[in-house]
């Protein structure tokens, strides 16, 4: 059974004006069908076959094809989820409460996750993710994921793409302002449930 | 008197090379070069993206004495930079190549040297397996870099490829010499005219590579002393301790003495490795071998006083002194 593309949960022109149809449609049509692609020839006949995507990304380090191919698509696979045409606004319950614990307030938690987005240098992802029931910020290079655990730690609840095909189209050189446009679809909810579970 | 003419030319010269890094440029205009790459990848790329890595260059060097380095000093001692520097640095080096052998058709020089062309030859067979290879390395860099031809320190030429702004000059990458030819695969090289297909970028741009230009950046590699420069660079093991130390003794200035106590005893096995490995023919000296050997010393001594649990002020004195041994060591390879 090889891995398939998602069906995203909401049409491509449904994150406009934050993000456009045009690089919603090219980013999941042909960006994270490649990466399904390419993960499924890369596993072929080989002892991953058959295995989750989760065990395989914990043993990918060195095998380049894997690991790159792996990552795109588990990480696109949480991103689309992670926004929602009625996204936006604040988090709530225990989520806004975890917020505000491990980073003072939600404008000082956005701030700080603005910042792994933007300083992250060339190509790779921003991460909230909860480490034994605290919630901490990171980011990795490329496709890597805090599931590899190698400087990040911990399970995802909220990822950000930002290689440069996720907003070149729409806002070319402005990462900022993309970054600030995602908070406009974050689907908090979602997050909010995906902290429930990680906490336990 | 004679201290007071050094400092004042120091000084002087200090103002006179202290200048800013500056955006060169474009020799042809931003829509002659389509329709392999659009106008406005064109402008935005130069006036936004490479604009903006000179301007944090600048900002990262102001006020430090690295102000008045050339670029490929703070290139080939990357490994040594913020990452400030190194991104910057790089990204500034790499885009003025990038648009230095980019010509339109009709503008390109035709003129190849016999001895570049021969080269070609005998390392590759053909241009258009040198072409081949080119584009291989460009498409196989996951994320986002570029794709380069090299004069190795053998006089050698070489197909490579790096990561994100890095470059071939800089000590933080395998293969290292002079690049003659950069291909710029980050996404915003391409991505408004060609989307995913960065293969279609790569065949439009073989046609603006001005080979003639090419072939003049291989004739002045050649005899760049810049070339020597980088065979002397490749002492590792100096690197290595220096990393070591750097993640150590800069959280004790801090009051973070952890580093240090967990990896006092990496620190001393870097040491006897530094002391051990063979420097660089222009840096083998009878006083660079005393000094790593007093390094290596005093590295046992901070290792045995971790073990015995010696108090924090005591640990930062012994590392102090070991910091400074290690500069002296730097400072009597600089001939």
């Amino acid at each position: 059974m090889s891995f398939e593309l998602p069906t995203l949960p909401y049409a491509y022109d449904a994150l406009e004006p934050h993000i456009d149809a045009r690089t919603m449609e090219t980013h999941h049509t042909k960006h994270h069908q490649a990466y399904i692609t390419n993960l499924n020839n890369a596993i072929a006949g080989t002892d991953l076959e058959g295995k989750s995507i989760e065990e395989i990304l914990k043993v990918c380090k060195d095998m380049p094809a894997v690991r790159n191919n792996g990552g795109g698509f588990w990480n696109h696979n949480l991103f689309w989820e992670c926004m929602s045409p009625n996204g936006g606004g604040l988090p709530t319950g225990e989520l806004a409460s975890a917020i505000n614990e491990a980073f003072g307030s939600f404008e000082n938690f956005q701030a700080e996750f603005a910042k792994a987005a933007t300083t992250r240098f060339g190509s790779g992802w921003a991460w909230l993710c909860v480490t034994n029931g605290k919630l901490e910020i990171c980011s990795t290079a490329n496709q890597d994921n805090p599931l590899m655990g190698e400087g990040c730690k911990g399970t995802a609840i909220l990822a950000l793409d930002v290689w440069e095909h996720a907003y070149y189209l729409n806002y070319q050189n402005r990462r900022p302002d993309y970054i600030q446009s995602f908070f406009h679809v974050v689907n908090w909810e979602f997050v909010a449930g995906k902290f429930a579970a990680a906490k336990g | 008197m004679k201290t007071l003419f050094s400092i004042l030319f120091i000084s002087m010269s200090t103002l006179l090379f202290a200048q800013e890094f500056k955006l060169p440029a474009l020799a042809h205009s931003y829509a002659s070069y389509e329709p392999y790459i659009d106008a406005q990848t064109m402008e935005i790329h130069h006036s936004k993206h490479h604009q903006a890595y000179v301007t944090n260059l600048n900002k990262a060097l102001a006020g430090t004495k690295l102000a008045t380095f050339s670029l490929n000093q703070l290139l080939m001692d990357a490994s040594f930079r913020s990452d400030a520097i190194r991104n910057n640095a790089g990204g500034h080096y790499n885009h003025s190549l990038f648009w230095e052998i980019l010509a339109p058709k009709e503008k390109q020089t035709t003129v190849i040297q016999a001895s570049f062309e021969a080269a070609i030859k005998a390392q590759y067979g053909s241009m258009d397996s040198l072409k081949k290879a080119l584009t291989q390395a460009a498409s196989t860099r996951f994320g986002s870099g570029w794709a380069w031809l090299i004069v190795t320190p053998d006089k050698k030429l070489m197909v490579t490829s790096t990561g994100n702004q890095d470059n071939p000059i800089m000590d933080v990458t395998k293969d290292r010499g002079i690049p003659i030819l950069g291909i710029d695969v980050w996404e915003h090289a391409y991505y408004l005219k060609y989307q995913n297909k960065r293969g279609d970028y790569l065949s439009g741009i073989f046609n603006l590579i001005d080979w003639g230009i090419v072939s003049d950046k291989y004739t002045n590699a050649l005899i760049d002393p810049l070339l020597s420069e980088l065979e002397k660079d490749n002492w590792l093991a100096l690197k290595d301790f220096h990393k070591v130390m750097a993640q150590t003794f800069h959280p004790c200035e801090d009051g973070n003495f952890v580093p240090l106590r967990t990896r006092s005893g990496e620190l001393l096995a870097k040491a006897i490795l530094f002391s051990a490995s063979k420097p660089p023919v222009s840096k083998d000296k009878p006083n660079v071998h005393k000094a790593l050997a007093d390094l290596e010393e005093q590295c046992e001594k901070i290792h045995e006083l971790v073990g015995k649990n010696a108090k924090d002020e005591v640990l930062l004195k012994e590392m102090t002194k070991a910091h400074d041994l290690f500069h002296q060591v730097e400072e009597l390879c600089h001939d």
